[in-house]
């Protein structure tokens, strides 16, 4: 797994490549934690294979620290296994989801 | 003649025997087989009801229950998971804070060096001072050993601090195995729900229509069944006919036979024209049963 953060606008986009699972922890607190000056945060899932409960637990952190300082958290492009993990966890109620 | 006619009456009267009671009989199997297929309904609907009523519920209530649970149960993982991040993120700090002590006890270390420095340099100074400074060696080695004692300190401090961060390696370990599911089987498990909750829907639908088909060909049947009322009518208008039509030829006999001198045409015109009226006045109204009832005539 790597990440690849990236500011696009107002959003910051979070690239998530590979196993997207606990290992990716340190570096995707990270890549929100230190983005003081984006509300807004893009998860893109398109070169993601797999994802687990641990990156499910992540985003739901992630989604916590952006509506703390009033933003959005959308995650794009997924496809396959991760759409279908986030599909069953009931995603959709809490991001905006794109395919 | 009358026997001629006596005889065609007779077996119209044997036709007409013949279908009542095949009628009799086909209807009554048809009857048996209504009540038959209305008992089979009332039983399936029945058997579900008992379902519902013994909370096992009608398999399509059973698989949508499970499909609630399965989702609650995946809400429980990832909330599960969130808390345990969440748990992992503090441990972090934690273990950051716990660093901090190791720099206390670094820090104290060398504050008991620079002390046990200024306690040599005082005992180089009291030898100096020969026996005025006998006392002050006192304070020296005092002040050597609380500089010793400080070491023996900051070294029990890092090891409670290592002792420490090894049980935060450990929670950190066990907050890693909490956080992390594969959502494989619950996708797999979700499908198959889903998969069996559309069968089953589509088997139900099946059997609705299976009976509905049934129950109207049935109907049907029993409908149909009214043609006895049909070929009785044809049959006693056939007969009445039969009846007509030999008053008619007695009474063409009685005019032939009435001798060589008798008015023969008024009479034979009558007769004509009775034989013309018979058909017309016998007609049946329905000649076959898609025409809906029977009607008499």
């Amino acid at each position: 797994m790597s990440l690849e953060c990236e500011k696009q606008g107002e959003s910051m986009v979070i690239k998530v490549k590979g196993r997207f699972d606990f290992s990716c922890h340190s570096a995707f607190r990270e890549a929100y934690a230190t983005a003081r000056e984006s509300a807004d945060f893009v998860v893109d899932m398109g070169d993601a294979s797999y994802m687990d409960s641990a990156a499910l637990g992540m985003l739901l952190l992630l989604r916590e620290h952006a509506s703390q300082n009033g933003g959005r958290v959308t995650i794009t492009n997924c496809r396959g296994q991760t759409y279908e993990v986030l599909q069953i966890a009931n995603f959709h109620r809490l991001f905006k989801i794109q395919q | 003649m009358k026997a001629t006619t006596g005889h065609i009456k007779h077996d119209l009267e044997r036709a007409r025997t013949v279908t009542r009671d095949a009628t009799a009989r086909i209807d009554r199997s048809f009857r048996a087989l209504q009540e038959a297929t209305a008992a089979q309904r009332d039983a399936l609907h029945e058997v579900s009801q008992a379902f519902h009523k013994e909370n096992a519920t009608a398999a399509i209530g059973f698989a949508s229950q499970s499909e609630a649970l399965l989702r609650q149960f995946v809400d429980e993982i990832v909330r599960v998971s969130r808390d345990s991040m969440r748990m992992i993120e503090q441990l972090a700090e934690l273990s950051g804070k716990v660093d901090g002590i190791t720099e206390c006890a670094d820090a104290i270390d060398g504050l008991a060096r620079e002390t046990r420095f200024i306690a040599f340099n005082a005992r180089i100074e009291t030898h100096r001072a020969g026996d005025a400074g006998r006392t002050f060696k006192v304070v020296a080695d005092e002040v050597k050993r609380l500089a010793n004692a400080s070491s023996t300190l900051s070294n029990q401090i890092r090891t409670s601090v290592s002792a420490c961060q090894t049980d935060l390696t450990s929670a950190r370990k066990t907050s890693t195995g909490l956080a992390s599911h594969d959502m494989s089987r619950a996708i797999d498990s979700h499908r198959g729900l889903i998969a069996a909750i559309g069968k089953l829907d589509s088997v139900n639908q099946d059997l609705d229509k299976m009976l509905e088909t049934v129950a109207t060909n049935v109907a049907e049947a029993v409908r149909a069944l009214q043609f006895e009322d049909m070929v009785t009518q044809i049959l006693n208008a056939t007969a009445t006919r039969v009846d007509r039509l030999g008053e008619l030829a007695v009474q063409a006999v009685h005019i032939v036979e009435r001798g060589q001198n008798g008015d023969r045409i008024g009479p034979m015109q009558e007769v004509i024209q009775g034989l013309s009226g018979l058909g017309a006045r016998l007609a049946v109204q329905h000649e076959s049963m898609d025409q809906g009832s029977v009607e008499l005539f």
